[in-house]
């Protein structure tokens, strides 16, 4: 079942690489995703930063937004979104630390662990690679789509 | 001196008013244009405060996170130059600050208005930051700033002209006084030279100084020259003067209308005080020579005419002068006008004249007549001679006078004619005369006669007086006469052929017997 979504993914990925100008052949995307269960379809870039960068507290959906970063792939995430380094990244959360009323999001190690976490917890939303995303969770969106 | 005719004092009056006049504008001009720079550029701070704190507010505008915009609110009112600062989240105030000096309206015109950018997006505009500048604290610390210029400039000023006026006064008003006190005091005369004033040597004012030395040197010994001349002439003048007053001529300056313009005390004692005295003040020359003035006219104009010295002598005459007095007087002309003139008294020499001519005509031993003198007499007489003032010309020749002599010796005989012609002289009458031909041959004229009678009764008398005894000494002599008488009754006569007619009947008497006289006949 696994095996089957991840051979329809790698298909659709190569769909799309055949659309896109700017992934090279080989590439993984990052997608966001969240619980399967959640009644959330679709997201856009600025809702996606909006919530990883605590300026909304809440998803679309109206849940309470829990964004969690993935330790091993952070950097690309935020460059692909904002353009930023994780220097840059943890500056500007260091100044809203300070203040206590906003946090940054949770860290996870793997993917496996931000699926595993994406599933269990409600509101959560987070970010894999594409081939990396299964049946629990849903994309909402994908980095880099924004581009074309 | 007054103080504002001093150079000193009116260039440092001068410099300084000045100064304070350009130095108050340029205070005052630089004050106002400070201020307001000092008021932007404060303001332009403000920009920059707001750039500073930006990026810290776009985070807190982009998480909507209050605590950290109230941070950076905070921070931002600690500048003294913010009244308030506002961040806005979208249009949702976030956090305000304000340092309460003022309760200044939510937003004014100066309200400084700064757009929030999202830190992830620049395009997306997520809120807006609000700063309220301390207007009234700009402008004071802008007005404080431009006072504080302003008295620095002040201060410069005030240095800056001190300098000049100082520099001024040691090089050029200092010593421009200095010559000019040393020129007012300058003893010219002495030939006294300016001295440059120190430090100014070989500026203009040093050059100033030598070309015054210069100048006084010329004048000096233009003044040296000067009085030498004045000295010379002076001492000329006196000379003249001495030799005019003392001069033993008598020398004077006469005007056109003869009156005397000056003379000196040579002329006064030539011609007596007394004259002057009457002859007025001025005197008049021909009253002082007691001359006709058409005499003295006459002469002048020939002295004028041939433009040379005239003279010619004057006889004295007047009621006061005590003996008979003559003058020389030579005038000479002076242009057209004044003539001058000199006068000397003449009549010692007159009189030696008069006395030489006098004797010219007289027998040295008798003291009558001679035969010039006779002459002379005679031409004279006979020219108004006529009938009833006839002349007669009488020849005595003395009959044995040669025996007197070869006797008695020549002494004797010559005090024997002296004798005769005294005792002839004693018969005539004053206008008749007597003369010694020569010899023992004298001639007698009578002048006047009314008739030839009246001649030959004289020439019997005379016959008579001839004929008496002569003394000489303790001798007697004995002498006659024989005379021949020719009378003329007309002034056609010369005397000569008169006397010739009188030698022929002189002859005649002696023919007939001597001591006897005889009338010349015509024949």
């Amino acid at each position: 079942m696994r095996r089957h979504h991840t051979a329809l993914l790698a298909l659709a990925a190569l769909l799309l690489m055949g659309t896109s100008h700017t992934r090279r052949v080989g590439d993984d995307p990052l997608v966001v995703v969240v619980s399967a269960a959640s009644s959330l379809r679709e997201m856009s870039q600025s809702q996606v930063t909006n919530i990883f960068l605590g300026r909304y507290k809440r998803l679309p959906s109206g849940e309470r937004a829990f964004p969690a970063d993935s330790a091993t792939e952070k950097a690309r995430f935020y460059r692909e979104l904002v353009g930023k380094t994780p220097g840059e990244i943890s500056a500007y959360w260091a100044r809203l630390i300070y203040s206590g009323r906003t946090v940054p999001p949770e860290q996870i190690s793997s993917p496996d662990q931000v699926i595993e976490w994406v599933e269990q917890t409600p509101g959560a939303i987070a970010y894999v690679p594409l081939a990396a995303a299964d049946h629990r969770v849903r994309v909402v969106f994908e980095l880099g789509k924004a581009d074309d | 001196m007054r103080l504002g005719r001093s150079i000193v004092a009116r260039a440092t009056l001068r410099i300084f008013g000045l100064s304070a006049v350009v130095g108050l504008l340029v205070v005052l001009a630089s004050a106002r244009l400070l201020e307001g720079y000092e008021q932007e550029r404060l303001v332009d701070n403000l920009g920059d405060l707001i750039s500073a704190v930006e990026r810290t507010a776009s985070v807190a505008a982009f998480a909507n996170d209050p605590q950290l915009a109230s941070e950076v609110a905070t921070g931002l009112i600690q500048n003294t130059a913010v009244l308030s600062a506002r961040i806005y989240s979208g249009n949702a105030l976030l956090a305000g600050s304000d340092n309460g000096r003022s309760a200044a309206p939510s937003a004014s015109l100066d309200t400084i208005t700064r757009p929030l950018h999202s830190p992830f997006d620049a395009t997306e505009t997520i809120g807006r930051i609000e700063i309220e500048p301390a207007r009234a604290r700009i402008r004071d610390e802008a007005s404080r700033y431009a006072t504080l210029v302003g008295m620095l400039l002040a201060m410069l000023v005030v240095l800056v002209a001190g300098v000049v006026a100082w520099v001024v006064y040691r090089s050029i008003t200092r010593p421009i006084k200095t010559v000019a006190d040393g020129l007012h005091t300058l003893d010219v005369q002495n030939g006294q030279q300016l001295r440059p004033p120190a430090g100014s040597e070989d500026d203009e004012i040093g050059r100033l100084v030598r070309n015054v030395n210069a100048l006084v040197a010329r004048i000096g010994e233009a003044l040296e020259t000067e009085r030498a001349l004045r000295e010379d002439r002076e001492q000329s003048e006196r000379r003249f003067r001495m030799i005019f007053e003392n001069a033993e001529t008598g020398i004077f300056v006469v005007d056109g209308d003869r009156y005397l313009q000056s003379w000196n005390p040579a002329m006064v004692r030539l011609l007596g005080s007394e004259r002057f005295q009457q002859a007025g003040m001025p005197p008049r020359l021909d009253l002082l020579l007691g001359v006709p003035a058409q005499d003295l006219e006459h002469l002048a104009d020939q002295a004028r005419s041939q433009n040379a010295g005239r003279g010619e002598d004057f006889h004295l005459s007047g009621p006061d002068a005590p003996t008979e007095r003559w003058v020389h007087v030579v005038l000479n002309a002076l242009g057209d006008g004044p003539m001058y003139g000199v006068a000397n008294d003449i009549t010692e020499r007159r009189r030696a004249i008069a006395t030489v001519l006098s004797l010219a005509e007289r027998d040295p031993l008798t003291g009558v007549f001679n035969r010039r003198g006779m002459q002379r007499l005679a031409s004279r007489v006979l020219q108004s001679a006529d009938e009833r003032r006839r002349v007669a010309v009488l020849m005595v020749d003395l009959d044995g006078f040669k025996a007197v002599n070869d006797s008695h010796g020549h002494e004797a005989g010559d005090k024997l004619l002296v004798q005769i012609s005294q005792r002839l002289e004693s018969l005539l009458r004053k206008s008749d005369y007597v003369a010694r031909l020569g010899g023992d041959e004298f001639a007698v004229i009578l002048t006047g006669l009314a008739a030839p009678e009246a001649a030959t009764r004289i020439a019997a008398k005379l016959v008579d007086a001839c004929a008496e005894a002569v003394p000489i000494g303790d001798v007697v002599l004995r002498v006659s006469a024989s005379v021949g008488v020719a009378v003329s009754a007309t002034a056609d006569d010369v005397f000569e052929i008169l006397l010739g007619q009188a030698d022929q009947a002189m002859y005649e008497a002696k023919r007939g017997g001597k001591s006897a006289y005889r009338l010349y006949q015509a024949a």
